[in-house]
C-alpha cells in the first residue's frame, strides 16, 4: 500500500512503512543534503529511522551560492 | 613596524580582513578566481532546495571546498525565527560549521534586518551553541542588544544589500565602533567600491563583508584585488592614526629663512 508525500512541493507516492531516507532517495537526493519534515529540521542521524506518514512534506536542501 | 593586529571571528584569527560572498558572479571559474585574488580567509555560501535535475549543487560545492577557506553560511532569505532557526541547524550539519550570518529580512523593499526577529533568534542560537554574526541595521541599541545577548561580532550594514552606495551613515557606525570597542565590528553589504572599504577601514571596523561589488564589476579578478590592497590600505591608516582636521590651511613647507622675494617691508 502507498502514501502520498511532497518532496520540495512534488507530489511523490512511496510504500507504507518508508523512512524519510527512503523517500529522499526515492526523490533522487543528491548527498550531501539536510532534511525539514514539515517544516522541522531532522538530523541525519535520524534520517533512516524516521517514519514518514500521509501528506508528509519534505525539503531536500543543500549547498548554493550566497553572499 | 608591529606586526598587523589579526581579524578575530570567536577566537579564530585571520589575517585577511575581507569577507566575500559566492554569488552573482558571471561563470563558476571567476568566483574561484576572483575569491582566490581577494585574499579573503571567509567565504559566505547558502542553502536552497535540491535540484536532483542539476546534480544537486554538487559541483557549487566541490568548487566551494576545494579552495579550502572557512565557510560562513547565511540564513538568506528567511522572515521569521523559525525558518532562520532552521536554517542554521541545516548549515550547521552540512557544512560543518558553527558560524551562522544570521540574517532576517524585516522589509522586502531594502532587504532591512528585521531587529525584533534578530535579536529574539540571536538568543536562541547563541543558546544552541551557534557563533552567531548578526546582520544588522547601524542601530547603536540594537547592537548593545546583540552583544549582551553574547556576539563577539555584529555587522551592520553599510546601505542596503545589492545597493553599492557605501557608508550612508557613518556617524552611527562611528558611534558603535566608539561604545564598543571591544566587539568585532564587520560592515556588511552596501559596499560598492573600494574606496567605500577604505573608509570603513580607517575608522575602525574590522573588516568588509561584500559581494556584489566584486561580482559584479566589469572584471570581477581585477576588482577583487583592489578590494584587497584597499581594506590593507584602510586598515594600516586606521592603526597609523590620521591627522586631525583643521578648518584653516597651513603651510608644509618650512617658511622661515625662505628668500621671499615679495617681501614688501624690506628697507
Amino acid at each position: 500500500m502507498n502514501i502520498t508525500i511532497h518532496i520540495n512541493d512534488q507530489p511523490m507516492d512511496i510504500k507504507t512503512g518508508s523512512s524519510l531516507l527512503d523517500a529522499v532517495m526515492a526523490f533522487g537526493a543528491t548527498p550531501p543534503f539536510a532534511l525539514l519534515l514539515n517544516q522541522n529540521f531532522v538530523p541525519a542521524s535520524e534520517h533512516a529511522n524516521t517514519a514518514v506518514q500521509e501528506n508528509d512534506r519534505i525539503e531536500v536542501i543543500s549547498a548554493i551560492q550566497g553572499g | 613596524m608591529s606586526a598587523a593586529k589579526p581579524l578575530n571571528i570567536y577566537g579564530t584569527e585571520l589575517n585577511s580582513r575581507l569577507l566575500v560572498g559566492s554569488a552573482l558572479y558571471p561563470s563558476p571559474q571567476v568566483m574561484q578566481d576572483s575569491i582566490k585574488a581577494s585574499g579573503a580567509q571567509i567565504v559566505t555560501l547558502s542553502l536552497s532546495r535540491q535540484n536532483p535535475q542539476a546534480n544537486g549543487g554538487a559541483s557549487f560545492w566541490e568548487m566551494i571546498q576545494s579552495l579550502g577557506l572557512h565557510l560562513l553560511p547565511n540564513t538568506a532569505g528567511c522572515h521569521s525565527s523559525k525558518e532562520a532557526v532552521n536554517m542554521a541547524k541545516m548549515s550547521r550539519e552540512l557544512f560543518q560549521t558553527d558560524w551562522v550570518k544570521l540574517e532576517l529580512v524585516g522589509d522586502d523593499y531594502n532587504l532591512q534586518p528585521d531587529p525584533i526577529e534578530l535579536v529574539k533568534t540571536t538568543e536562541i542560537l547563541l543558546n544552541d551553541g551557534f557563533k552567531v554574526l548578526p546582520y544588522c541595521t547601524d542601530d547603536l541599541v540594537i547592537a548593545r542588544h546583540l552583544i549582551e545577548l553574547g556576539c563577539k561580532v555584529i555587522m551592520p550594514w553599510g546601505s542596503p544589500i545589492g545597493t553599492g552606495k557605501g557608508l550612508l551613515n557613518p556617524y552611527a557606525l562611528q558611534a558603535i565602533r566608539d561604545r564598543f570597542p571591544e566587539v568585532t565590528l564587520i560592515v556588511d553589504s552596501g559596499i560598492g567600491k573600494p574606496s567605500h572599504a577604505i573608509q570603513a577601514l580607517e575608522m575602525g571596523v574590522d573588516a568588509i563583508l561584500l559581494n556584489t561589488a566584486i561580482a559584479h564589476a566589469h572584471q570581477p579578478v581585477k576588482m577583487a584585488q583592489a578590494f584587497a590592497k584597499a581594506i590593507e590600505a584602510g586598515r594600516l591608516a586606521y592603526e597609523a592614526g590620521p591627522m586631525s582636521e583643521r578648518s584653516t590651511a597651513s603651510p608644509s613647507t618650512p617658511t622661515l629663512d625662505q628668500p621671499f622675494w615679495h617681501q614688501v617691508n624690506v628697507g
